[in-house]
């Protein structure tokens, strides 16, 4: 590693250790007690939370890949009119936050039955649809269908080419998905609080319920160390299970959608039915916001609410949560991205492994650690307002990173040898040449940054002070108070945000 | 002239180049050939100090070039696929190494303009590179590199990959362009007849080269 690259990754290192890394740390050093762990994982309550929360996930991961895989399979093998736009409903709960989703599914289901196992379910799915069609989309578009048809013309079945051809290829870019859906999902938090009632609860929402509501922040750190000990299990067993690499055989096209009707079901069915599970809690969500349930009538008060000095029963107005989230999102941002340039070009593996820490410690672990380790001069931050674009950032860091990984590495060397030998320094070949290449990664980088800063709703618990509230926040208290008018503020509120983000991705 | 004096270059533990001398007299070009793997790349990335060197050193009309880096040595690279920055239009890849000088916008708009011209691609110079054909690019990507005037031109295998027709109309436009700029030039290929028809010298790389 060249001196410049330590440089390179020193910023990273550093942002990670002292706002993310210290933190998780700082929780398992100081509430780490035996006793106290020891009733906690023979406490049958916790133990019937731990084995909701692990067979919940996996249930979600099935149900995803059952709905997500067909129709990644039709929008990445097959053209069809009206293909980017479906593709741009089904990416669009990526970026849309985990409140929002639950509050679509509540939107739909009646209120008898709009709480437990099935919206639960049915949220998770239609959040993690995106996933799949974001990390297996791309790798089964390179398949080369040569290889198909080969394994048709030598009598294969379309299942047995499916068995044999095709999912070799896809079968990491799958347990990939699955690995990360079951962690969204293990950890889920925001749709736990909406859908979950009272009786659904995942270690993650019941660490935030001992840790604020009960103050027990000792058997909170011991449900932390439960999870990431839960998490580090299946990730192990996973990825022991998913090492080798299958060559990649490059297309440069999709396949034609074929002519026949046969298969015009096939792929109808198998976008249809995706499209189902995520567009109807969106569009439910705009029905509920000028609809009440309550009144059965149609009323526009939740969205004259948006213009009131005040939201509903809360201190503040739905344009100061708009801004607060607005700006928190660019902040994240801009501290996000160069960061995670900086991690790229520096090419250091402690680093990328560092980096990956916030996929598998839960939001909550990491909120306790930043109220206890900012707690004491001369950084007692907790209650500064920019903790939490800052702490969004770190948390965003290893999808962003992810993003532009991929990205630089795709530079060839001889273009930065060429530039070089033109006069280019190693810095103005990376600013002149480099950078212009990277453009599109580097966009798709801040906007997946704004999307988690946006949507973050475990650590933003933990820290949001009056002032501060972002919109994920205000959308779980508006849920959660009682009355008609507060709850068509909530619908207004995210059907704000989720025209804003279908208009977005349809278009990205 | 340049002068290569005792190079040794290594990958890892396996060494590539050992002990190597090379003379390319001013003004002349000499053409080193040699089958794959044989380090004729090597070489002429240890002369433009695109890589570390083990031992040895270069010199550039006297000038000792052991280590100035890539970016102070103003030798014009000509690579096997082109390399143009794909961001970049035709004209601004030619103008690179003179806005890296920080060359005045009226003299690199003079001086591409005359390349473009040489190269025989007066209206490209808007276009982008993903629009050239093959013969095209290898084109501009020769002219970028005889935008600075460098006193040395190395080109590695520029024939490679085009069409017949292509190739023999390149390879007579490359001749007359190094003959019509008195460039010294290095052109690596593995190809002995295209060496011949370049060169003054053909240096056979195995000759210069004793891998352990």
């Amino acid at each position: 590693m060249t001196r410049t690259q330590q440089v390179l990754a020193g910023a990273p290192l550093m942002f990670l250790g002292v706002f993310f890394v210290v933190p998780v740390v700082m929780t398992l050093v100081v509430f780490t007690d035996i006793a106290v762990m020891g009733e906690t994982i023979t406490n049958s309550f916790f133990i019937k939370i731990a084995w909701f929360s692990l067979w919940q996930a996996v249930l979600s991961v099935v149900v995803t890949l059952v709905i997500g895989l067909p129709a990644t399979w039709a929008l990445s093998r097959v053209s069809f009119p009206g293909s980017q736009i479906l593709r741009g409903i089904l990416s669009a709960p990526f970026v849309i936050p985990a409140v929002v989703v639950a509050s679509g599914v509540l939107a739909v289901l009646p209120a008898s039955n709009n709480t437990g196992l099935l919206p639960i379910l049915w949220a998770h799915a239609m959040f993690n649809i995106s996933v799949v069609l974001r990390v297996v989309g791309p790798r089964w578009e390179l398949l080369d269908q040569r290889l198909e048809r080969a394994s048709a013309m030598l009598g294969a079945h379309p299942m047995g080419t499916f068995r044999y051809v095709v999912w070799p290829h896809i079968k990491n870019s799958t347990i990939n998905a699955a690995l990360l859906i079951f962690i969204y999902c293990f950890t889920s938090f925001g749709v736990i609080v909406i859908v979950g009632g009272f009786n659904r609860r995942t270690i993650e929402a019941e660490i935030f319920t001992q840790a604020i509501r009960l103050g027990d922040t000792s058997t909170a750190t011991a449900l932390a160390v439960v999870q990431i000990v839960m998490i580090a299990i299946v990730f192990t067993v996973v990825r022991i299970g998913s090492r080798r690499e299958i060559p990649t055989s490059h297309i440069h096209r999709r396949q034609r959608l074929s002519a026949t009707t046969h298969s015009r079901w096939i792929v109808g069915g198998a976008v249809t039915s995706a499209v189902v599970v995520v567009g109807v809690p969106m569009v439910a969500t705009l029905w509920r916001s000028i609809y009440s349930r309550s009144t059965q009538s149609f009323t526009i008060s939740g969205w004259e609410s948006l213009f009131d000095t005040r939201l509903p029963t809360m201190a503040y107005s739905a344009t100061e949560v708009l801004t607060n989230s607005a700006m928190f999102a660019l902040l994240a941002a801009l501290v996000c991205v160069p960061l995670s340039l900086a991690a790229v070009v520096s090419n250091n593996r402690f680093l990328f492994f560092v980096s990956s820490l916030p996929i598998v410690v839960s939001a909550a672990t990491l909120g306790i650690g930043l109220i206890i380790t900012f707690d004491v001069d001369p950084i007692a931050w907790r209650s500064q307002w920019w903790l939490l674009p800052v702490v969004h950032a770190a948390i965003a860091f290893p999808l962003t990173t992810r993003t532009l990984h991929p990205a630089y590495i795709a530079i060839p060397t001889s273009l930065r040898h060429s530039a070089q030998v033109l006069g280019a320094s190693p810095l103005r070949s990376f600013v002149a040449v480099e950078i212009p290449i990277m453009k599109s990664a580097l966009w798709r980088a801040t906007g997946l940054s704004m999307a988690v800063s946006l949507g973050e709703f475990g650590a933003t618990s933990f820290l949001s002070r009056s002032g501060t509230t972002t919109m994920p926040i205000a959308i779980s208290q508006l849920m959660g108070t009682v009355g008609q008018v507060p709850q068509q503020a909530a619908f207004a509120l995210s059907a704000t945000f989720i025209i804003v983000t279908v208009g977005v991705m349809s278009r990205a | 002239m340049l002068k290569v004096s005792h190079l040794s270059v290594s990958y890892g533990k396996e060494k590539i180049l050992k002990d190597v001398c090379v003379v390319v007299p001013t003004g002349s070009t000499t053409a080193i050939v040699g089958p794959s793997g044989s380090g004729k790349s090597t070489l002429l990335h240890a002369i433009c100090g695109l890589i570390p060197i083990d031992a040895g050193q270069i010199f550039l009309n006297d000038q000792d070039l052991t280590s100035t880096p890539a970016h102070r040595r103003n030798i014009g690279l000509v690579s096997q696929s082109g390399d143009l920055f794909p961001t970049m239009t035709v004209r601004e890849n030619i103008e690179f190494g003179l806005r890296m000088n920080k060359v005045d916008a009226s003299t690199k708009k003079v001086r591409s303009d005359f390349l473009l011209d040489l190269i025989s691609l007066t209206e490209y110079g808007k276009r982008m590179p993903d629009t050239l054909s093959g013969g095209q690019a290898r084109r501009v990507s020769l002219a970028r590199a005889l935008a600075r005037n460098p006193p040395l031109l190395v080109m590695d295998e520029p024939l490679t990959g085009l069409d017949a027709q292509t190739h023999d109309e390149l390879a007579v436009d490359i001749k007359k362009l190094i003959s019509d700029t008195g460039t010294t030039a290095i052109i690596v290929t593995h190809d002995l007849d295209e060496a011949e028809f370049f060169a003054d010298v053909v240096i056979d790389i195995r000759t210069l080269t004793q891998p352990t």
